[in-house]
């Protein structure tokens, strides 16, 4: 037993021993590790935004689909809908994309009544759109910084429609904490994303709540009664529905750009980390194989000399990923994921505008750990075995 | 002194390979080792000295031909029987081979860590040893930062303090003023007249104590050999 803690004991001072090299070791495996780290923070802060947010959500996304594609769906169909047993309220909702600015920077438009605006009044700048004004908008706090608009500024004419051109207000600005999918939105009223479409009569789809335990009657009944089809006609589209616990299985992947460049990221932690460890270690350490020599040749076994590396790898892993965790606390909370969250989510510019959302702790941060450990003991480990297990004069050359 | 051969090699060739060329450091060698004798290896540089003795260490593998313990060849031992071995054996290094950065006391007693000696037990050892070879005041020291000759004498006290049945010391005395290479060659003898078994290399034959067998050697082979 004093054996194991005093060989544990060295492994502790081997640290020590070459301060330089333990250093490189873990700034290394640190400066791997906090990229993926951010990432994986980031990535699981979205997703829970995601999930509380559908859970606010509607219970069902009734819209149409022809030829395999998403189609608006009009209006008139809310009244047939309404009428399903089970149903409480069927909410119709715009959704588009536009470019806007002289940059023509991309946002989405959604339309939809005022009463139904998923952002509580804290996050808002402002106040929302009329319940009937005409081109009331309300912009998502990224989008906002980016078109240099503020509250009460006036949006030239931005889109052309059968009314000829009108100028438009922002009455609103999504504060920081709304979603982050939400801060390159235009919030509006029905009537003026349809004017902003040209799309009278039309909708994306319906929001539709239903009572406890109607979900599944109320979907069935959708696709089985309602029609989109003008009276006579043959063709139009057919009804789909999309139900909350489907949202959340996709969102969440849609919602992380660069999802490859994610992955690869976890490909060259493995790759770069294993490498730099191996270096550092002994494989291209005369030094250390020295010494590793040394201690075999004054009866040191393998196995108590793996014991050694093994503490010592344990203890500078932990400090990497304890660095890691820090930085990327630091990174997340008072940097506000500068480039980073720019890189991974959509919307987001070099310095988001919003809160970004993320979370480390516990699965980011123990799986921050966990790589750690397994990159510094694969190289470390190897490289000791391979010293180790060579003659003793060999590794004392 | 016994009869009994402790070490023993036979036809023990150790070639290195440096490109193209060959050397052959020790060339079919037969040598017998009685236990508790003095054995003093000598000859110019590059004749084999350093090899040899790593070999009956077991810190190198031959080339070719074996090397014996008690009678057992060195290649049926595990590896943890080696290292039970090595414990058996202290080996002093020409170039001593100290752990840079650990302190003088723990270089010493380094090789007891393995054995479940204590730190406080190991520091007292320690603290004996280096009393022993006039080094009292250095157990701190980090060995950078001492004279050839002291950390020679370091060297040699790591190779004692794990109490070994043999010591293979290689040129123990070529880095010392003669005052200390007197004291230390006065030590070796002290643990020779112990019981046991002690090997060198000298460059110096006349240094041999009275009674010793000095074997010398030239390109890898033993020329001639004679008691003192
Ligand atoms: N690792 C090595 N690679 C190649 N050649 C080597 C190696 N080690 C030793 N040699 C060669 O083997 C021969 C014997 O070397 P060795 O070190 O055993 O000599 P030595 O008698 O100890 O010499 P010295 O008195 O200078 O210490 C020399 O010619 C040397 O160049
Ligand atoms: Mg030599």
């Amino acid at each position: 037993m004093t054996k194991f803690i005093e060989i544990a004991g060295t492994g502790v001072t081997a640290i020590l021993l070459h301060p330089w090299r333990s250093a490189v070791t873990a700034g290394a495996v640190t400066v791997v590790l906090l990229p993926y780290l951010v990432c994986l923070g980031l990535s699981h802060g979205l997703r829970l935004e995601a999930e509380s947010s559908i859970q606010l959500g509607a219970d069902l996304y009734v819209s149409g689909i022809q030829f395999g594609h998403k189609v608006p769906i009009p209006l008139v169909a809310k009244s047939q809908i309404e009428r399903i047993d089970g149903v409480t309220e069927v909410v119709p909702r715009i959704v588009g994309a536009i470019a806007i600015g002289r940059n023509r920077e991309s946002a989405v438009v959604v339309g939809m009544p005022v009463d139904r605006f998923a952002t509580g009044a804290s996050f808002l700048e402002g106040r929302l759109p009329g319940q009937n004004s005409v081109n009331e908008l309300v912009l998502g706090s990224e989008l906002a910084h980016r078109l240099n608009l503020k509250l009460d500024s006036r949006i030239p004419p931005f889109y052309q429609n059968a009314q000829g051109e009108k100028v438009s207000s922002v009455v609103g600005i999504f504060r920081p904490d709304a979603p982050v999918w939400q801060a390159n939105l235009i919030l509006t009223t029905l009537t003026t994303a349809a004017a902003i479409f040209n799309q009278e009569g039309l909708v994306n789809d319906f929001l539709v709540y239903c009572r406890p335990g109607y979900e599944d009657h109320v979907r069935a009944k959708v696709l089985e009664t309602v029609s989109y089809r003008a009276q006579g006609s043959s063709g139009g589209p057919r009804p789909m529905v999309i139900q909350r616990t489907d949202l959340t299985a996709v969102l969440p992947t849609g919602l992380l750009g660069q999802q490859g460049v994610f992955e690869l990221h976890f490909v060259l932690v493995f790759a770069v980390g294993i490498l730099v460890v191996l270096v550092t270690s002994g494989l291209g350490l005369s030094e250390r194989r020295r010494e590793i020599g040394i201690l075999k040749a004054t009866g040191w076994q393998t196995d108590e000399i793996l014991f050694r590396s093994l503490v010592e790898g344990c203890l500078l892993s932990l400090a990497a990923a304890a660095l890691a965790i820090v930085l990327g606390l630091v990174w997340l909370r008072v940097f506000n994921g500068f480039w980073i969250a720019g890189v991974f989510l959509y919307g987001a510019g070099v310095s988001p505008a919003f809160r970004v959302p993320f979370v480390l702790a516990p699965a980011p941060a123990l799986l921050t750990v966990l790589i750690a450990l397994v990159v510094v003991m694969t190289g470390s480990i190897y490289s000791t075995w391979r010293a180790a297990t060579a003659s003793p004069a060999e590794a004392m050359r | 002194m016994s009869d009994q051969v402790i070490l023993e090699t036979r036809n023990l060739c150790k070639v290195f390979r440096a490109g193209k060329s060959e050397v052959r450091a020790v060339d079919d060698l037969s040598v017998s080792i009685a236990a508790g004798s003095f054995t003093a290896l000598t000859g110019p540089s590059g004749c084999g000295k350093t090899t040899l003795l790593s070999l009956l260490g077991a810190l190198d593998r031959p080339s070719s031909g074996q090397v014996f313990f008690l009678g057992r060849e060195l290649s049926r031992y595990s590896d943890v029987e080696l290292a039970r071995l090595r414990r058996r054996m202290g080996f002093v290094f020409q170039n001593f081979s100290l752990i840079a950065g650990l302190p003088v006391w723990d270089n010493i007693t380094y090789p007891l860590i393995p054995r479940g000696v204590g730190r406080r037990e190991r520091r007292d050892i320690a603290a004996q040893m280096l009393a022993r070879f006039g080094l009292d005041d250095k157990a701190d020291r980090s060995p950078s930062e001492l004279s050839g000759g002291e950390q020679q004498r370091v060297a040699l006290a790591r190779a004692l303090a794990g109490q070994p049945d043999i010591i293979l010391a290689d040129e123990p005395i070529s880095n010392l003023d003669p005052v200390n290479s007197a004291a230390v060659m006065s030590c070796l003898q002290q643990i020779h007249a112990e019981g046991k078994t002690v090997v060198l290399s000298v460059h110096e034959p006349a240094i041999a104590p009275p009674g010793s067998r000095v074997i010398s050697m030239a390109g890898g082979r033993i020329q001639r050999e004679e008691i003192r």
